[in-house]
């Protein structure tokens, strides 16, 4: 075992106020900090349940991504005129904003990346090709995002590391007595999502940190779901890597942070090489600069981590208790919703443990894009598809699914006007659809072959 | 609600639910021809088989049946692809795919409220392909060129039937 592991430290309640009673949120203050709020589609008010594929952004996030252009547009690494210095400046605030929401030890320990599927490469190609030898195991799980699985095949296939996942159980949560079989004496690495974008579950990172602990092996979170939703604390959670994106935090798109124990870090090889990352160059050779500035090459998108951090800002002024407890309300109001229906062949995928406001079903003889046209017929946004996770689309025996995802501005009517759209859905294409029974799900395949 | 329904009409809708020709034509007899499309970005997926009587560009479709797994226009587009090309010429076929092409793919977005982002891109909108030109009920997919997230779902099974053509 690492001399520097630990296990995981147990939740502290905060003080004031308390998680049990964050301050209520004002949702019509909230709305009206979102401009696209104010958006007409197909003359209706936008309905925005989309939140898991990106996150609308509110003003305060555009103005100080302005503000920057305008007032701080210099470039960042040692310039000496001012504009150049409020861009470090601001830059760097930025990411001592990023360490303090996320609970690192130290802004050194940020590193700006685009997103969540950069950081994660950033880890497998710069920290875990370095550690996996022929025969070491990754760990992932079924329900991990593309992003978060991927890279792990891609590195395995180089170093020689075989590649296992996790099962999933029929009630959408992890196979924990799987996984404890799985994160074995060659497991080095264990890659899992904090929460699944496609199901909603609230994956048990502790416990999976636990077992890694156990066997020395290290853990990469993909947090892209979490973060907007819940308060994350990466020194509670006793991972080694957390990754999010900025546009899933109601930032800016084209940034995101990696968050790594400054040991590793430390350790870590860069994914790109350049001006901004080096100390001296010479034509044969270069030297380069201390984490994090080592696996930031080029210059940054200076604006997008402003603007993150500004939505960080937002965030935090909320509260992240408040607005956790203001989607489980609403994301009750849906489950509630979605069960007493009235629509025969609607199958809302209900996890039966922990989850967060993302809610994936199908609607028999109704292909999901179907539905999404129509919807956003009435001005609501949903997603439609594999939702880049085809392994668990696979797992759940269903081509695609219509995904409806909560946002810090959602209220329960828009799970209503959700509700009342896919009624019309289910009328439109089955006006006979009254009946408990049918032959086959019409419109969805033709799959008939004449022997 | 008369958008969405202008795209999901009546006849779209019926040939989802009860598509014509649903079926590959069995490949023992004789000159079979077979391509399998596929939309990853959402899972469409469609496979055109047919018979020809003769040769070159006057050879005939003696019969043209699909297997398909997708939204309800990919499948009424194989469906009324289907009917409107048995026993039609591979040129007719050819031309008529050029034309359903060029329908589903004119008109300038409706979308885009003037003066945003994108405002007037896309084709003209004072030649849009006349969908009365086509064979009823292909006028029906006219609605699609509004909706151009949805274009590939409606050409599908005319890019694989060209697929098909070329072996």
């Amino acid at each position: 075992m690492h001399p520097s592991r630990k296990a995981p430290s147990p939740v502290r309640s905060s003080p004031e106020p308390s998680p049990a009673h964050p301050r209520a949120l004002d949702i019509t203050a909230i709305q009206a900090d979102f401009p696209a709020l104010g958006e007409t589609i197909h003359d209706h008010p936008l309905v925005y349940l989309d939140s898991a594929a990106t996150a609308l952004t509110p003003q305060v996030v555009i103005d100080a991504i302005i503000r920057v252009y305008h007032h701080a547009g210099g470039n960042v690494h040692r310039g000496v005129h001012t504009l150049s210095q409020r861009a470090t400046e601001a830059y760097e605030a930025a990411r001592a904003t990023v360490a303090r929401f996320l609970h690192a030890s130290g802004a050194d320990e940020i590193v700006f990346v685009r997103g969540t599927t950069e950081a994660i490469n950033l880890v497998a190609h710069g920290w875990a090709s370095g550690q996996l030898q022929p025969g070491d195991r990754v760990v992932v799980s079924e329900l991990e995002h593309h992003s978060n699985l991927v890279p792990w095949q891609r590195v395995c296939r180089e170093r020689g590391a075989e590649l296992v996942a996790i099962p999933m159980t029929p009630g959408h949560t992890l196979d924990l007595d799987a996984a404890a079989r799985l994160i074995d004496d060659r497991a080095r690495i264990v890659a899992i999502s904090h929460v699944s974008n496609v199901l909603g579950t609230v994956v048990p990172v502790r416990a999976l940190v636990q077992l890694a602990v156990e066997r020395g092996a290290h853990v990469v979170v993909d947090g892209a779901q979490a973060a907007p939703h819940i308060p994350v604390n990466v020194q509670e959670l006793g991972c080694d890597f957390y990754a999010v994106s900025g546009h899933k935090l109601y930032g800016p798109t084209g940034v995101g942070a990696l968050w790594a124990r400054r040991e590793l870090l430390d350790a870590m090889a860069p994914y790109q090489v350049g001006g901004g990352m080096i100390r001296e160059v010479a034509i044969a050779e270069s030297s380069y600069r201390e984490a994090p500035y080592r696996f930031e090459a080029g210059t940054p998108n200076i604006a997008g981590a402003v603007g993150l951090a500004a939505a960080v800002n937002y965030l935090e002024a909320l509260g992240l208790d408040a607005i956790a407890s203001h989607e489980r309300e609403v994301a009750d109001h849906a489950t509630r919703a979605l069960a007493a229906a009235g629509i025969p062949g609607l199958r809302y995928l209900r996890p039966e443990a922990e989850s967060l406001g993302v809610f994936s079903f199908t609607l028999d003889g109704v292909h999901p894009h179907d539905i999404g046209t129509v919807l956003d017929a009435r001005g609501i946004a949903i997603r439609t598809g594999h939702h880049c996770a085809q392994p668990l689309m696979k797992r759940l025996g269903v081509p695609a699914t219509a995904r409806a995802s909560l946002g810090l501005h959602n209220t329960r009517d828009d799970i209503d006007a959700l509700l009342a759209g896919l009624r019309e859905v289910d009328a439109m294409f089955r006006p006979s659809s009254r009946s408990s029974s049918h032959a086959e799900p019409p419109g969805q395949s033709a799959e008939r072959t004449r022997s | 609600m008369s958008d969405v329904r202008a795209l999901y009409q009546e006849a779209i809708l019926e040939h989802s639910r009860n598509p014509r020709h649903a079926a590959l034509p069995d490949e023992s007899e004789g000159a079979a021809h077979r391509a399998e499309g596929h939309n990853p970005l959402c899972g469409d997926k469609v496979t055109i088989g047919l018979r020809l009587d003769g040769d070159g560009a006057a050879a005939i479709i003696r019969e043209l049946g699909f297997n398909g797994v997708g939204c309800a226009i990919s499948i009424a587009a194989a469906s009324m692809m289907a009917d409107a090309l048995q026993g039609a010429s591979i040129a007719e076929a050819h031309d008529l795919a050029r034309r359903f092409h060029a329908m589903v793919a004119s008109a300038a977005s409706k979308k885009w409220p003037a003066g945003t982002v994108n405002a007037g891109a896309g084709a003209d909108p004072d030649s849009p392909s006349d969908p009365t030109s086509l064979p009823e009920p292909l006028g029906a997919f006219a609605e699609v060129a509004n909706y151009p997230m949805r274009r590939k779902c409606a050409t599908l099974c005319w890019e694989t039937l060209e697929s098909a053509l070329e072996r």
